[in-house]
């Protein structure tokens, strides 16, 4: 009776204390339920890559203390391939080094009852190409809301783990089957990139006849790919130059086009001047059409501690970050780069309305001229109607994949 | 005579490396010397016990808690990370304390580490980080305890001017100021 009631103690002990408790699985591949066929070489030592986007790689976000599943994920990958390949790593495509096969895996995370349940769909690709194989591998792991590291770590972890032994398996690869030869720098990012679905869309407008855009910096960052369309045309964009700071980047393109704006260089605005604003709305390449908004210039200032902004009422949306703020008389006077963060506002009982902002032509300007980029700083006169046209016809929709 | 020579030898092959590398080891150049531009500070910290000491050098002046346009931002947060012998320890006292009905307190062993984060448009620049291994007694009824203990408050203050150190040997921050005096130097 007495064992009965020590058990019984136990368990409820193991109960109450088990439910706030979530540590790292152990990293020993010994323990990996998924074997290895023994006619697999271990360390292998075929050279293999991974991708992951960046965005994911990077992901944190804050609940009560700031949480890093992007890390945890890193680490779990890492954690599972490294006792199997002598040569694994991240894709890096600014890197020459050679590589013989070249795993995309897309993670997804779904969170019930207390769990995390991480799903990862994968391609492996050899060096010409091919998908040599595809799938989808899951797994879950206890979540404590405190501490979220050991639930993305774990379930990446077992989840890989299997992934491991599957390719091996099945492809049985050695350095001689699948040798080292293509460099990262090579890899065709197109492969990698689902066209159906840019992570985030924005704006951009042409600034000379060589199609140099400008677009907002946030719009473009950590694209793996970035394409323009223009013209009912889809083009590939290399990103140029950037500057974090003015939240600016510029963008080269075969485009061919007579149509384009010149930038208002003094930077000079008068309060309540009329401007137009051409956006696309965040939506795929194919189903877009631009928006074209009306407003003022509402104040030469922006938020407190702001850099070269200005505020301006033509309503915006997602999508229309990197468009031009056009004068009437045809001139960029601005890129958009933000809008005034209205939740948290509303939380305070206050419900601001077309509060914009855009970056002053000025420092456009000075960023194009230490980049030695032509452009044109007087447009001709014209009408409004035709100012409209004009900056409909300058105007493109960036789209970003990762 | 040939021992002679070897001395020799070893002296000025010391003193030409010393001509070469003009820095001690482990030694790096200041490289950021003027204030840094307005920026926002947040912090998940207990009552932001670092703002004041922050502020109070010539390279962060500038730091204010409610600049909201600033692209700008450095963020000072906390994680506490059970070690693998403090996991150990809290699951056994754990059992214990939950046996008692809480009467036993349960010992944990953490790696604290305090995170210094420069931001420039929500992208990360550079980040420093700073550890040190705590052993805490907490009860079981008391509940998951989010606050520093007095001990690691203190901790958390003395990783101020090791923050500061690091912070003015840094080249990616040198060129984030670099990049600002280029368009807004001139202005007031």
């Amino acid at each position: 009776m007495k064992s009965h009631n020590l058990f019984l103690s136990f368990c409820c002990a193991l109960l109450v204390f088990g439910c706030a408790n979530t540590a790292r699985v152990s990293t020993d591949p010994a323990k990996n339920k998924f074997k290895v066929s023994k006619s697999v070489q271990i360390p292998n030592e075929t050279v293999l890559s991974i991708y992951i986007a960046k965005s994911e790689l990077e992901s944190e976000f804050y609940s009560n203390g700031l949480h890093k599943p992007g890390k945890a994920l890193r680490e779990g990958v890492a954690a599972a391939f490294s006792p199997y390949f002598s040569d694994v790593s991240f894709l890096d495509v600014s890197s020459d080094k050679p590589i013989g096969l070249l795993l995309d895996i897309k993670p997804d995370w779904q969170f019930e009852y207390g769990q995390i349940i991480a799903s990862f769909d994968y391609k492996l690709f050899d060096t010409t190409g091919k998908v040599i194989n595809q799938g989808k591998v899951s797994n879950k792991a206890g979540l404590n809301y405190s501490q979220t590291d050991a639930a993305f770590f774990n379930s990446t972890y077992k989840a890989m783990q299997q992934l491991v032994v599957r390719v091996l398996n099945k492809h049985l690869p050695t350095a001689e089957k699948y040798p080292a030869t293509l460099a990262m720098q090579d890899v065709n990012t197109n492969l990698l990139i689902d066209e159906e679905k840019p992570r985030s869309s924005g704006t951009a407008f042409l600034i000379n006849k060589t199609g140099h855009l400008l677009t907002a910096e946030h719009v473009i960052r950590d694209c793996l790919v970035t394409k323009i369309k223009f013209a009912d045309q889809v083009y590939d964009a290399k990103i140029a130059n950037t500057s974090q700071l003015l939240d600016l980047a510029l963008l080269a393109t075969d485009i061919e086009s007579s149509d384009y704006l010149a930038i208002r260089a003094a930077g000079d605005l008068e309060l309540g001047e009329k401007v137009v604003s051409v956006s696309y709305p965040l939506k795929g390449l194919l189903a877009s059409s631009p928006n074209l908004t009306l407003g003022n210039v509402t104040s030469k200032k922006a938020l407190q501690g702001s850099l070269g902004l200005f505020q301006f009422s033509a309503p915006i949306q997602p999508g229309s970050s990197g468009g031009a703020i056009v004068s009437e008389s045809g001139e960029a006077i601005g890129v958009v780069t933000s809008t005034l963060n209205v939740a948290e506002l509303i939380k305070e009982g206050i419900v601001p309305q077309n509060i914009n902002f855009a970056l002053n032509g000025q420092y456009v300007s000075r960023f194009l001229d230490r980049n030695q980029i032509a452009y044109a700083t007087q447009a001709s006169e014209i009408s409004s109607t035709s100012v409209n046209e004009a900056t409909l016809a300058s105007t493109a929709q960036v789209a970003c994949y990762q | 005579m040939n021992k002679r020579m070897m001395v020799m030898a070893g002296l000025w092959l010391s003193l030409t490396n010393a001509m070469a590398n003009p820095m001690t080891e482990g030694e790096e150049a200041i490289l950021i010397k003027q204030a840094f531009p307005a920026m926002k500070f947040i912090s998940t910290v207990d009552d932001n016990i670092n703002f004041d000491l922050l502020i109070k050098d010539p390279l962060l002046v500038n730091l204010e808690k409610d600049l909201h346009g600033s692209p700008f931002l450095l963020a000072s947060f906390v994680e506490n990370h059970a070690t693998q012998g403090g996991q150990v320890s809290q699951f056994t006292t754990g059992l214990l304390s939950a046996s008692t009905l809480g009467l036993v307190p349960v010992v944990s062993n953490n790696d604290l580490t305090i995170y210094y984060r420069i931001r420039l448009q929500k992208n990360t620049i550079s980040e420093f980080s700073y550890s040190k291994n705590f052993t805490d007694a907490g009860f079981l009824w008391a509940g998951p305890n989010q606050e520093l203990t007095d001990e690691a408050k203190a901790w958390v203050e003395s990783t101020v001017p090791m923050f500061l150190q690091d912070l003015r040997k840094d080249k990616k921050l040198k060129a984030m100021i670099d990049e600002y005096e280029y368009y807004f130097g001139g202005e007031s």
